[in-house]
């Protein structure tokens, strides 16, 4: 069956009522969380995850892609109404939305958001039609040794690229490692680091971890400053004039492939995405002094190239199991605890749930364009719920969503602690990505090492001799040894948000 | 900030020694290939190697300057060890007096004493956010949340 074909099941099992119901609700919620400061995407897609058991893994992962993607929709609207970032990836957008808002013209602004989302987004998921299948093949040439390199890899450009501090990203990688230690050893099946609980025979589990570590932290955070109603304009017309069109085309163009193509190199995020095309339409504007002052095509560019990365994202972990960021490692255990691993084996053992998550991608997309523009009045009254109200709501489904893993008040604990450990971490500007990466990666690094080396009986060149497995430890070390001498690509010292996750 | 630094660099740094330590007794390598020690070993010494880069580097590089709001104010200290004590008050006693109860003082004290929330609202949301939560995960999602240990609390339902 060729690729074509494939999408067109896809989309036939992704307009079923159930499936449109999934996209429907993660759309809402994404939109919700992306709207309201403070509730990252992240955070609500790791409370959400325990929901999601008794789901069907497609639909599963249907409602967690949207909440993803959804979030980015929803992160402008609190940006350009209101000047507070809703979504990190929105922060660039409040430059010139927010300047818009004040001119009266925050309506177009919103609508030339949504359009250049709806372009970017749905460029991106025709993108990873055509590259994803060839990719994934090129993987199936794969063993055990180039899979361990690659993990390497995927870690190393998380790390090099996140917080301020390789040295930091570095222990913070090891230690998620050294967490995914915890548990029976998978050769011997002796416990590791148990201390006698059995709770923890099976090991760390990752989604109390990750609520933990992006929920209850956030909600620290957050209570640092009293959160009053922010929400003061209202909205005039929301059709862009002829002119407003001509000067979004282009950055609605450049934003897609910017977008595209950074999400497509793990250890990049939605905020050097959006922040990328922002400088690249201020340097190529004939009127640059009008930035600043409520351009157009601060908002259409930046708003494109978020949507394009959050879809293209999941190439890398679609195709070869790598996930890029934080949030995609979170979608990557939720594959796994479905029974469903990400990488080159997906689109030939799993091709109907792959198919119908691409097209069900497309079909979020115009869901979204649907829930943004006509119903934006009702989003505008969620943004006066008292924020009380919704910390006790967060709490409420983070302490449930934690309790439901094992049926068990250990993990709320360990949820807790982890809070802490999260809070404390931001506080110190230690980035959280490298350990959520590594906790979900650790084990499938420890088994592609061991068979690596059961397969070569102990011998380690086996990864330095292999051309893939030694080009791709190569290029680890010298991400590692080019961001620890703070080579200009690799400094991310302007960019934070979910940068520093 | 430096002391901070230093005290998390120290802490790093005793984590990893202890790692090191435990994968002592732990078999290092095996006919298979590498044991359940291998990999801890290697980890902690890794990691006590950076931390103690660290501890270094915040002890004899230049200071770096405490983030505006790094330590938060009365009211934010407040609200962030009434949470965290909430929190694990919930944990300790969910198993003891149930989901029910546990979650609607729990809703009740972050609605109406910390929020300030209009007493009314407060009570009717914690009663929905417990016991109408805990029906409809029972009845219509069929996930089985924690009931009380006590038997006169069990006795009632909850």
């Amino acid at each position: 069956m060729d690729t074509f074909q494939h999408l067109m099941n896809g989309f036939m099992v992704a307009m079923s009522v159930e499936n449109i119901l999934c996209a429907l609700m993660g759309c809402v919620l994404g939109t919700l969380v992306g709207l309201l400061p403070g509730i990252s995407a992240g955070g609500t897609m790791a409370i959400l995850v325990p929901f999601t058991f008794k789901m069907h893994p497609t639909g599963a992962i249907i409602m967690l892609s949207a909440i993803y993607y959804g979030a980015q929709y929803g992160g402008t609207i609190t940006s350009v109404l209101v000047n507070v970032p809703g979504e990190p990836s929105s922060a660039i957008t409040c430059i010139e939305g927010y300047q818009m808002t004040r001119k009266g013209r925050a309506g177009v602004a919103l609508t030339m958001s949504v359009i250049g989302s709806f372009v970017g987004g749905t460029f991106a998921v025709l993108g990873l039609v055509v590259a994803a299948p060839p990719l994934a093949r090129a993987g199936l040439a794969f063993g055990p040794p180039e899979f361990f390199a690659l993990m390497v890899m995927g870690t190393s450009l998380v790390m090099g690229l996140a917080g301020k501090s390789i040295l930091k990203a570095l222990m913070m990688g090891i230690l998620g490692l050294l967490l995914a230690m915890v548990g029976m050893d998978p050769s011997e099946g002796s416990p590791r680091f148990t201390f006698g609980q059995v709770q923890l025979l099976n090991g760390i589990e990752f989604i109390p971890v990750i609520m933990g570590l992006f929920g209850i932290a956030e909600i620290f955070v957050n209570l640092e400053e009293s959160m009053v109603q922010v929400f003061q304009t209202t909205i005039s017309t929301l059709i862009p004039t002829k002119q407003d069109a001509k000067d979004s085309a282009w950055p609605i163009v450049r934003g897609t492939v910017i977008g595209f193509f950074l999400g497509l190199i793990p250890g990049t995020n939605t905020v050097i995405a959006s922040f990328m095309s922002y400088l690249a339409e201020k340097k190529l504007s004939r009127h640059p002094e009008k930035f600043g002052t409520g351009a157009i095509e601060g908002v259409a560019g930046p708003e494109t190239a978020n949507n394009a990365f959050a879809t293209s994202a999941l190439i890398p972990l679609f195709t070869l199991g790598i996930p890029g960021s934080a949030v995609m490692a979170l979608l990557l255990g939720t594959f796994m605890m479905h029974g469903v691993i990400p990488g080159p084996l997906l689109f030939r053992d799993h091709p109907e749930l792959i198919w119908t998550v691409i097209a069900s991608l497309y079909v979020g997309n115009v869901i979204l364009v649907v829930l943004n523009l006509p119903l934006i009045g009702i989003w505008v009254r969620i943004l006066k719920t008292p924020y009380p109200i919704l910390l006790t709501l967060i709490l409420l489904f983070t302490v449930i969503g934690a309790y439901c893993v094992n049926s068990t008040s250990f993990d709320v604990g360990l949820m807790v602690l982890f809070g802490v450990l999260g809070y404390l971490f931001k506080k110190l500007d230690f980035p959280v990505a490298p350990l959520v990466l590594t906790l979900i990666l650790g084990p499938l690094m420890e088994k592609g090492l061991r068979l690596s080396l059961e397969l070569s009986q102990g011998d380690f060149s086996v990864f330095y001799t292999r051309p893939i497995s030694a080009t791709l430890l190569v290029l680890a070390a010298l991400i590692i040894i080019l961001s620890a001498v703070r080579f200009k690509p690799f400094r991310s010292s302007v960019i934070r948000g979910d940068a520093q996750l | 900030m430096r002391r901070v630094c230093q005290v998390a660099g120290l802490c790093f740094l005793a984590l990893s020694l202890f790692v090191v330590w435990k994968s002592f007794g732990m078999k290092y390598y095996s006919s298979f290939g590498p044991g359940p020690g291998f990999f801890p070993f290697w980890l902690g010494t890794l990691l006590a190697v950076l931390s103690a880069a660290w501890v270094i580097q915040v002890t004899f590089g230049a200071t770096e300057p405490m983030q505006e709001g790094f330590i938060p104010n009365r009211a934010g200290k407040i609200s962030i060890v009434a949470v965290l004590i909430a929190l694990i008050l919930v944990t300790w006693l969910m198993e003891i007096i149930g989901f029910c109860l546990t979650m609607f003082v729990f809703q009740l004290f972050l609605l109406a004493v910390l929020g300030k929330q209009n007493k009314v609202v407060a009570v009717l949301i914690a009663a929905v956010g417990s016991f109408g939560v805990f029906y409809a995960f029972e009845h219509w999602l069929g996930i089985r949340l924690p009931y009380a240990e006590l038997d006169f609390l069990k006795n009632l339902g909850l």
